[in-house]
């Protein structure tokens, strides 16, 4: 068969360092190629040479018939039929969504398509996908994420892509939605257009992928029918040994231990009443979709979030939180998912980032607060040239372990993390799983969600599944597989 | 977007209604039913504020704001300021008036302004696109810039149309009547708003103003050049600053070198009444008009009322905040 798209050899190089190498990709048309990786394994960079906004250092592209194909740039390679649906979706929530599916930077003339027109192929487009519900002029800042994601396949088929690439398409959905978006993929897919899934959901991949190719260190760790292979190979390919390896000794749980957190009824958005507990020295992983409520639960606990009903207790005592002031206060700290917007200070320096905690709350100053965060700073391992640099000028990993710096420096009660490796390199990733061992050792309680199924199952204590804003199901071991399963149902 | 819809003509009453529900829906809308109420208010209060001829001098007073106002309405949806234009205006009347003075007929000096004021706006544009720097502080900057430079050049002294000398073009658009009672000036805002219109609403590089004002990276991604883009829209803002002070001299006939100080406000405030989003990605040039209008039929009929100018003033501000505020709900509610 002809191939949609194949990838020869292909690699990519900054300055002296290869970002990617060897790499062979290939997709047929009617069939859906899995891409995995972690970050910096070479995903990104993939996709784009396939999208033509980077061009590759060597080897070369064949698009259908055509061989030895270079692509000018993003125009070009839609030109030829390849779309990306990104992540972030690139569309504009000022303008309709018709006027979203007519703009297009290679149209012609002094001219805009009448309106009239941009609504005949709005609803042309959208008809492909069976979409009747969304009408052409709605502005589409109105629309949920799930109904702008349609916006945007549609744009793309409207176009007559060969080959769509989806970028974590269901990073942002909840299970209903993201179900509708597995079905679409699999219509797209009858219709033998070829689909790049980029995405480390197992569940999802297993639903609608024929190849799977794992990336790692910027080449091809696996590539294989998606029925030959099973969980355990495809994250033992992305982490280069088995997942048990990466993740520190678990000692036994502590189940008879010192209460320290006791969570009643306790609700707020996207959060409906929830009980739990946890123990001294526990590791309690919350799993869910996103806007299960399991983030919500932390914001909450931390008083960014307003309670509408509940009862916390810590250590033993009321817990009333009705702001973050009073969480820092009562000996809780927490790490948001969005680093940049609600973690680090990015316009100050390392050091300044890591005592911020006990400077504003803890009353430290001089050469004490200096010392203290000095302190943290070389336990946490925190690789930075200096600490008066700006905290931007570290990687993920390194201004992650600068945000926990800030808190173990506050020592803890209980510690909230919302998905803390995310954007994170495997290096990094290790050294956070171990200190939260480290933390839980030492009596600190640690709450965590993440987005990545082994980092529930091979970290936590206990996993507490969400659904809909309420626990539905606790865990003490589960395998990434079933747990997978669980979230997806 | 929706001056779009009260373009075209709809052909069956479920597009009437349509038509209707989109009208209702519009932001145009939120300008227009204040303007209307104020009227209806001024209507009864003064005997003469529904008189042709008061209603005449009211547009002929807008129309060089209304020309301003169009102009900043496309640097605005793309998501910028241009604070220059007073600036240019001044500067124009001035470099008008000495061009003509030296000899140079006033068609060579109109054209060369126009294209003094495209340029002061590319140049705005590039400083601010390639310099990566906000628009606000390039333009604070060129607005004293300019402001000074055109001190220099007069050493501070006024610029006078001789009573002989050979401006009659000039004249004509500044001062000229049609139809027997309606300004030239009101013509040239009519012709201004049509380009506009045509240019924002309808054409290519229109669409591509409210993409980059609505969401740049996005349209970075989907292969619009950005800069280009915005480049023009200073371009235009600026083009219209210098139009407008040419036609203000050809008026007035003489001008301080600090004529128009202070102008850029109104004419960010007639496009902000007019609903466009400082944000940038929403407006329209129906409503920037509705907008030059609202702030016209107020300044006239508080004149009219024997209000003092401090009043006046001060009226506009509220209603500046009034019409933010109004928007900003309008938003919330419909989100």
């Amino acid at each position: 068969m002809t191939p949609a798209i194949h990838l020869k050899n292909i690699g990519k190089r900054y300055g002296n360092l290869w970002v990617l190498r060897h790499a062979d990709f290939r997709v047929d048309p009617g069939t859906a190629h899995a891409l995995l990786g972690e970050n910096g394994a070479g995903k990104s960079t993939l996709i784009k040479i396939i999208a033509g906004v980077h061009a590759p250092s060597e080897g070369t592209i064949q698009i259908g018939e055509a061989d030895n194909v270079s692509l000018a740039d993003a125009g070009d390679a839609m030109a030829r039929g390849i779309a990306v649906v990104h992540q972030e979706l690139d569309l504009f929530d000022n303008l309709t969504v018709a006027e979203n599916i007519a703009l297009d930077s290679h149209r012609k003339g002094f001219f805009k398509p009448a309106r009239a027109q941009m609504v005949a192929e709005a609803t042309r487009v959208l008809a492909l996908l069976g979409e009747t519900s969304l009408t052409p002029d709605t502005p589409l800042g109105q629309l949920t994420t799930s109904d702008k994601q349609k916006v945007a396949i549609a744009k793309a088929l409207g176009r007559d892509a060969k080959l769509i690439v989806f970028d974590e398409p269901t990073s942002s959905l909840n299970g209903h939605d993201a179900d509708q978006l597995m079905e679409l993929i699999l219509q797209i897919k009858a219709r033998s257009i070829a689909i790049v899934y980029v995405s480390h959901k197992m569940t999802e991949i297993m639903r609608i992928a024929d190849q799977v190719t794992v990336l790692r260190d910027g080449a091809v760790a696996l590539c294989a029918p998606v029925t030959d292979i099973d969980h355990t190979q495809i994250s033992t390919a992305m982490l280069g040994r088995p997942a048990g390896e990466i993740f520190p000794e678990r000692p036994s749980a502590p189940t008879d231990g010192e209460l320290a957190l006791s969570v009643k009824g306790l609700a707020g958005r996207n959060v409906a009443g929830v009980d739990f507990e946890a123990r001294k020295g526990e590791v309690l992983a919350l799993a869910g979709r996103p806007d299960s409520g399991s983030s919500e639960t932390l914001r909450l606990l931390f008083g960014l979030n307003a309670q509408s009903a509940g009862t916390i207790s810590l250590a033993g005592a009321p817990y009333r939180v009705r702001n973050s002031r009073d969480a820092v206060e009562a000996g809780v700290g927490y790490i948001a998912a969005d680093r940049l917007r609600e973690g680090i200070m990015p316009l100050q320096d390392v050091l300044t980032n890591v005592g911020s905690v006990i400077h504003l709350h803890f009353g430290e100053g001089g050469e004490s607060l200096r010392t203290k965060s000095l302190k943290a700073i070389a336990d946490l391992n925190v690789k930075a040239r200096s600490p008066d640099l700006p905290i931007t000028a570290l990687s993920g990993g390194n201004q992650q372990k600068a945000l926990l710096a800030r808190w173990i420096a506050a020592k803890p009660k209980l510690l909230l993390l919302d998905d803390p490796t995310r954007g994170v390199d495997v290096g990094a990733k290790q050294e956070i799983y171990r200190l939260i061992r480290k933390l839980a050792a030492g009596g600190t309680t640690v709450i965590y969600t993440s987005s990545e199924t082994h980092e529930l199952t091979e970290l936590a204590d206990r996993i507490l599944l969400f659904r809909d804003g309420s626990i539905v199901e606790t865990f003490s071991t589960v395998d990434a597989e079933t747990l997978d399963h669980r979230i997806a149902s | 977007m929706s001056a779009v819809s009260g373009a075209s003509r709809p052909q069956s009453p479920s597009a009437l209604r349509k038509g209707f529900a989109r009208l209702l829906r519009s932001r145009e809308l939120g300008v227009f039913v204040p303007l209307l109420l104020i009227s209806i208010f001024f209507a009864y209060q003064s005997p003469v504020f529904l008189t042709e001829q008061n209603l005449l001098n009211l547009l002929r007073q807008i129309s060089l704001l209304g020309v301003m106002a169009i102009g900043a309405t496309f640097v605005l949806i793309a998501s910028e300021v241009d604070l220059s234009v007073g600036s240019v205006y001044g500067l124009s009347g001035i470099v008008t008036g000495l061009l003509i003075t030296s000899g140079v007929s006033d068609y060579a000096a109109l054209g060369a302004i126009l294209v003094l004021g495209f340029l002061i706006g590319t140049a705005n544009g590039l400083v601010t696109v390639y310099g990566r720097i906000p628009s606000f502080i390039a333009t604070l900057g060129s607005l004293y810039l300019i402001r000074g430079l055109t001190l220099v050049i007069t050493g501070g002294q006024p610029v006078t149309l001789e009573f002989d000398a050979n401006a009659d073009f000039l004249r004509y658009i500044a001062q000229g009547i049609v139809f027997g009672k309606v300004s030239m000036q009101v013509v040239i805002l009519a012709v201004a708003a049509i380009i506009g219109y045509v240019l924002l609403h309808r054409s290519r590089f229109g669409f591509e103003i409210f993409a980059v004002g609505g969401n740049e990276k996005a349209a970075q991604v989907i292969g619009i050049r950005t800069g280009k883009v915005k480049i023009l829209a200073f371009g235009i803002a600026s083009l219209t600053g210098a139009l407008c002070g040419a036609v203000n001299f050809g008026f007035i006939e003489s001008v301080q070198p600090t004529n128009g100080q202070g102008l850029e406000l109104d004419v960010i405030a007639a496009v902000i009444i007019g609903g466009t989003r400082l944000g940038g990605g929403q407006g329209s040039i129906l409503g920037t008009l509705l907008g030059v209008l609202l702030i016209g039929v107020l300044r006239n009929g508080l004149v009219l009322l024997g209000v003092s100018a401090f009043w006046q003033t001060a009226t506009i501000g509220a209603v500046v905040i009034l019409a933010a505020l109004a928007s900003a709900t309008l938003n919330r509610k419909r989100a």
